[in-house]
């Protein structure tokens, strides 16, 4: 029971730190890894993929990360949706178990307690702790179209600044100080780490996954495992991106510890 | 003629140019440059046995020796790579960078760590029009000092210039060989410098197609024709080998 309060809370804390992005990520997982028992089956060591899930649902729900559904997030439902059904038949496997009058210590665990001690226990990280605002989803849809042209996304421009910027540089007359604006609107403060991965998996569902559909169907006679390998490579490349973006984010946020915005 | 600082602000503000991250504009953006950061991946040339690579060696065997010829080195943020008097090493840009058709760049050292005694390449300091990606710094410490370097620090400088637009981006031309990189490539010196496509291919065919290749371009010059399908297949050939 020790390790699976462990998994939990790795689960909720991800989903703290990342958003919806770990619900897409997790149920992916599960969906290609699931044992021969499904998403049902427990181990020693992990609890049931479906109770997983279910904590992970209901920490993104109490932090209005996931309802509604906005768009882009709803394509997660694509991708996951096997799993988000699953979410829904939680009540009559609650039933299930009460009428069988076996003890069902994973839906109870994570249903009736855990989740609100941990989510008292995480408010006290400095995390994404409010919903998601119509500024977030426009700055993830840019991040996404970067994405889409192989460009890192550590960082970000502010289109606002860039648009003022546009006008300011016409000007004939510049002087040092209105040089020093138009490189303060040009500079690009950093894209924090919930931004870079569900951008990513924003990315993936819309770009990348829909061709893994296309390999079984389409007209070329290639053999499908050239047309997979194919594939995986440029799953590997987003990955890729994602890392790089990730790193450089990284040190942005050190070196502006470290020594100052001014100083870097 | 080198942008100055308005042109490069408006370059980038028209999507000429792209250079990611711009974490510190203001101290980056210098009068006619722009400063770019040191990234966390290096590649240090190891000591093996091998006397000389064999040129007609087929091309998997010649990437893995120049492979174990070299040694992948990846520092976390804020630890520092330490090159030592005399060493070489390869690095790339902390930043990614896009060009337009019609910008080129030049990659320079900047001068605190120049009178460090580090330089920042040997020969290759030219950005093709439409190169997207991060650039490699071929390291050479110079001076009697280990130099600690750290990812992040800002290590040296591009100056761009306008030019008429490059019919074909870098990366879209055949045989690019280091287009769209965010990693460190190893040098493909040998995909150049072929003269024969190596054993098991016709020997000595390449060489010959070289040598008879500016007869043949200049016939075709001359009459003012466009290239046959032979001579496209011969084109494409000698993109190839060369």
């Amino acid at each position: 029971m020790r390790r699976w309060a462990e998994e939990i809370y790795c689960d909720l804390f991800a989903a703290e730190a990342l958003g919806p992005a770990y619900l897409a990520s997790f149920s992916t997982f599960a969906l290609t890894q699931a044992g021969a028992g499904g998403a049902e089956e427990a181990s020693k060591t992990h609890p049931a993929d479906i109770v997983r899930i279910c904590a992970i649902h209901d920490v993104l729900q109490k932090r209005g990360l996931i309802l509604p559904l906005a768009e882009p997030w709803s394509q997660y439902q694509d991708v996951s949706g096997f799993f988000f059904n699953m979410v829904e038949e939680r009540t009559k496997l609650d039933r299930k178990y009460t009428r069988s009058g076996a003890p069902s210590p994973q839906v109870h665990l994570v249903l009736e307690d855990f989740v609100d001690v941990i989510c008292e226990e995480i408010d006290q990280l400095d995390s994404l702790k409010r919903p998601l605002t119509s500024a977030d989803l426009s700055r993830i849809g840019r991040l996404v179209d970067r994405l889409s042209k192989g460009i890192p996304i550590a960082s970000h421009h502010d289109p606002g600044l860039i648009e003022k910027a546009k006008l300011g540089v016409k000007r004939k007359d510049l002087g040092s100080q209105e040089i020093g604006d138009l490189k303060k609107a040009v500079e690009e403060p950093r894209t924090l780490l919930w931004e870079i991965v569900n951008a990513g998996w924003v990315y993936k569902i819309q770009n990348v996954y829909p061709k893994a559909f296309n390999l079984f169907f389409e007209s070329n006679e290639a053999p499908l495992q050239e047309k997979i390998v194919g594939w995986g490579h440029e799953l590997e490349v987003t990955d890729k991106l994602l890392l790089k973006s990730i790193e450089s984010s990284e040190i942005q946020r050190l070196m502006e510890e470290r020594l100052g915005n001014a100083a870097i | 003629m080198p942008l100055s600082d308005r042109e490069l602000i408006e370059s980038i503000l028209d999507g000429q140019i792209t250079i990611t991250p711009l974490m510190n504009a203001t101290e980056q953006i210098g009068r006619s440059s722009i400063d770019v950061r040191l990234g966390t991946e290096f590649k240090l040339i190891r000591r093996i046995k091998q006397t000389h690579f064999d040129l007609d060696l087929p091309l998997d065997t010649l990437k893995e020796q120049v492979q174990e010829y070299t040694e992948q080195v990846h520092i976390r943020p804020l630890e520092p790579f330490v090159l030592h008097p005399g060493e070489f090493a390869l690095a790339s840009t902390l930043e990614y960078i896009a060009l337009s058709r019609s910008v080129v760049g030049r990659l320079e050292g900047r001068s605190t760590w120049g009178r460090a005694g580090l330089q920042i390449h040997s020969t290759a300091g030219l950005i093709d029009p439409g190169f997207e990606g991060t650039l490699t710094f071929e390291l050479h410490n110079l001076g009697k000092l280990p130099l600690p370097l750290f990812a992040g620090v800002r290590i040296a400088q591009i100056i761009f210039d306008r030019c008429t637009p490059a019919v074909e981006k870098y990366a879209d031309k055949p045989g690019a060989k280091y287009a769209k990189s965010l990693e460190i490539e190893d040098t493909r010196f040998y995909a150049s410098s072929r003269t024969s496509p190596g054993r098991g291919g016709p020997p000595g065919r390449a060489v010959e197609i070289l040598n008879g290749f500016p007869y043949l371009l200049a016939q075709s010059c001359r009459k003012g024709e466009k290239p046959d399908d032979s001579r496209g297949q011969l084109f494409q050939t000698l993109r190839a080998v060369s």
